[in-house]
């Protein structure tokens, strides 16, 4: 009992101790923290904004029926009846109507109003430097020592500014306002990250599959400086199957396809560095989808 | 290694896609054309059944026909894409139905990828009018596969128990259905009690256990010609039969002396080998698609867990290393997962492992007072299992229903039957 009473007095003036030590240093702690302003960018509201109107139609698409029926003048003649009434499948389809068919073809009016709802977007040219920013030129001139190894730009390239290493160097052009390159161009994180969550907000990847290694798709586009693409998404990669191509990856590239194709105009990129995206290769990977 | 951004400047931009929408495909549907009454009620009852299968799979969400701006179709010229993708669809389904002079109907669809303007599918059926809800289950079948590269499994049927009456007087009969609920019949006359219905893989045959004085035996039955036969003189007691991917062999557990152990019989000689031989209970067999393993039950451990050994019998290796008890193994007609069921602090759940019993491959797609008997899709998509919702807190009473859910855990949904219905058995494709 009386142990018991001791033990309890020295619990408690130790407890006391601890808070005349420590409590005055939190609280010090706490006074001399400072304030660091963050700005927070929702890059997702400016980028992720659907475009008005799709422009897939200026993308040169191959008449549906030839790529993928054969075409019938008329319905063959049915079969005999099956035992069992079972259904009977035939590949066959009849053509669809001809060219000449007095109806207008969908395809021509998309271009046309295509053509004239979507003004094309100029690229905004790029702000003359202040000579507080970086200067390029100079950086460039640091940097020349390794790119001496490397190819020279071909002549036919000279339009392009970011391929005309000797432009850049020249003195009198120091100052002119120009198309960056180097790192400095590249589009930011924030910039790629917008074009990537853009694209997915699109693909509906193969859920569920076997071997979602096999369905990795990897599509090369080409877009035009306001954001539309040039033509349809050509495929690099796709189907790694030990099997070759089978349906699954049949189904994987169109999505992948369908994603770039949906999503389409990428109006929101910048306009400035369109050398950096007006082409792009995209990997769709599933592999990390597959336990939805 | 993939790169986000490009080291040089002559390298394009690549970037890496990793994660997408797991939403449903949008897919408009309007019913199948036709010039007379009776062709325009058939295309319409089509166009409907095709898009409650596709509904049905989780994959697909078919658009409100109210929604549809491009009304009059005409099935040979080009739908007016533009149309289509005003209202967010991403495929078009097209199609007519014609009744022949023949009498024979006639049924074609198109499908389209209205997002690249292009046709992806296309085919024609003959059938009698009667069988025009079989003619629906095929087109989905195609539309399925097309979309998302697995094989379809809407032109199939389940086999399941119907139970009726009380408790103690329990009835349970065969009972065959379409996949979607559709075209239910008996095939069994219910007089004596039959369970675990197994269809083969390769024909419509199914084999069932069933109650001939009081002792279980193992049965063949084949749907078209409803013949039935004993499935060898076992000395003992037969449970839990389930066909070889061949069809040409069922493996089962023979109970002799209270033992309980794996035999496979070969049905063309009716000759039976022995594969384990243990004190404890071996039971629920299962083969790999490839018929090179088989999995099964066994409390040898102590508890009831899942194994795996070649078909042979050797190399008996336990996969299941969670918490709780496992039971019922099917190996996926994939080969990739074994479906199983988990009984876990009172709940039971339906799950699915890798073969090699890696245990974070383990994954439970569902949970009640009672999820059992899972049974494949011929896909290896799509599961489904009966379960019992009790109304009384002893546990009995209340309804005994058949559920499907996809592998991925989503889309859980209960299969329309007539009454309680248990033990469920998917159908190959039928051919």
């Amino acid at each position: 009992m009386r142990f018991g009473f001791f033990l309890s007095v020295l619990a408690h003036v130790a407890i006391v101790m601890a808070a005349v030590v420590t409590l005055p240093s939190m609280f010090d702690g706490a006074e001399e923290f400072q304030m660091l302003p963050v700005e927070i960018l929702e890059i997702g509201s400016e980028t992720n904004v659907r475009a008005a109107a799709l422009k897939i139609a200026e993308a040169p698409e191959p008449e549906p029926v030839k790529e993928e029926e054969p075409k019938f003048a008329e319905a063959p003649p049915p079969p005999p009846p099956p035992a069992m009434n079972e259904p009977v499948a035939d590949d066959a389809m009849p053509a669809l109507a001809k060219a000449s068919d007095p109806k207008p073809k969908p395809k021509k009016a998309e271009k046309t109003s295509v053509k004239n709802t979507m003004p094309r977007r100029k690229p905004k040219p790029p702000a003359p430097q202040s000579k507080d920013e970086l200067d390029l030129g100079e950086l460039q001139a640091l940097l020349d020592k390794a790119p001496k190894d490397e190819p020279k730009p071909q002549p036919q390239q000279s339009d392009d500014a970011l391929d005309s290493l000797d432009d850049f160097l020249a003195e009198d052009q120091a100052d002119l306002p120009r198309r960056a390159i180097g790192l400095g161009d590249g589009l930011t994180i924030s910039e790629v990250d917008a074009l990537r969550q853009e694209m997915q907000k699109c693909w509906r990847p193969p859920t569920g599959a076997a071997n979602p290694e096999e369905l990795i798709v990897e599509l090369r586009i080409f877009l035009k400086e306001d954001g539309s693409l040039v033509r349809a998404p050509r495929i690099e990669r796709s189907g790694t199957s030990t099997f070759g191509k089978n349906s699954f990856t049949m189904a994987a590239e169109e999505a992948a396809r369908r994603a770039v194709v949906m999503c389409a105009p990428y109006d929101f990129l910048p306009a400035d560095k369109y050398e950096r995206w007006k082409e792009v290769t995209v990997t769709f990977d599933p592999a990390s989808m597959v336990g939805y | 290694m993939r790169i986000s951004a490009p080291a040089r400047a002559e390298e394009p931009l690549h970037i890496v896609i990793d994660q997408g929408k797991v939403e449903p495909l949008p897919i408009a549907l309007p019913g199948f054309i036709g010039k007379s009454q009776a062709e325009r009620d058939t295309g319409t009852n089509i166009a409907k059944v095709i898009s409650d299968d596709l509904e049905r799979s989780g994959l697909f969400r078919a658009l409100d026909p109210r929604s549809f701006i491009e009304r009059s179709m005409d099935f040979d010229t080009l739908p007016r894409f533009n149309d289509w993708r005003i209202i967010n669809t991403e495929a078009l389904v097209t199609g007519q139905a014609v009744i022949q002079d023949d009498g024979r109907l006639r049924v074609e669809f198109r499908l389209w990828d209205v997002v690249r303007n292009q046709q992806l599918r296309g085919k024609k059926y003959y059938t009698t009018p009667e069988n025009w809800r079989r003619i629906a289950h095929l087109v989905s079948d195609e539309i399925y596969t097309r979309l998302t590269g697995e094989t379809g499994y809407f032109d199939t049927r389940v086999v399941f128990v119907q139970e009726s009456g009380s408790k103690i007087a329990r009835r349970k009969r065969l009972a065959i259905m379409d996949q979607d609920g559709a075209n239910v019949s008996f095939l069994t006359d219910g007089f004596d009690m039959a369970l675990t219905p197994r269809f083969s893989p390769t024909a419509q045959e199914v084999t069932y256990l069933s109650y001939f004085n009081n002792k279980p035996r193992v049965y063949l039955l084949n749907i078209e010609s409803g013949q039935q036969e004993v499935v060898g003189d076992f000395p003992g007691m037969t449970f839990a039969p389930r066909f070889s991917p061949d069809g040409g062999k069922i493996i089962m557990s023979l109970d002799t002396r209270g033992n309980s152990d794996i035999y496979v019989m070969d049905l063309r000689n009716r000759r039976q080998t022995r594969l384990t031989e243990h004190p404890a209970i071996d039971t629920a067999p299962s083969y790999a698609p490839d018929s090179r393993a088989i999995s099964f039950e066994s409390d040898r451990s102590g508890r009831q867990q899942l194994y795996v050994m070649r078909s042979d019998g050797t190399d008996i290796r336990r996969i299941s290393w969670g918490e709780g008890r496992y039971a019922t193994p099917v190996w996926s007609p994939r080969g990739d997962l074994i479906a199983f069921t988990k009984m876990l602090r009172g709940r039971f759940y339906i799950g699915v492992m890798r073969p090699d019993g890696d245990p974070k491959t383990e994954r439970l797609l569902t949970e009640s007072f009672l999820d059992e008997g899972p049974t494949w899709a011929p896909n290896g998509r799509v599961l489904m299992f009966f379960r019992q919702t009790p109304n009384r807190r002893d546990g009995s009473g209340g309804t005994v229903r058949l559920w499907s859910v996809d592998l991925t855990g989503y889309n859980l949904r209960e299969v329309p039957t007539l009454g309680d219905a248990s033990d469920p058995a998917w159908s190959p494709l039928i051919k």
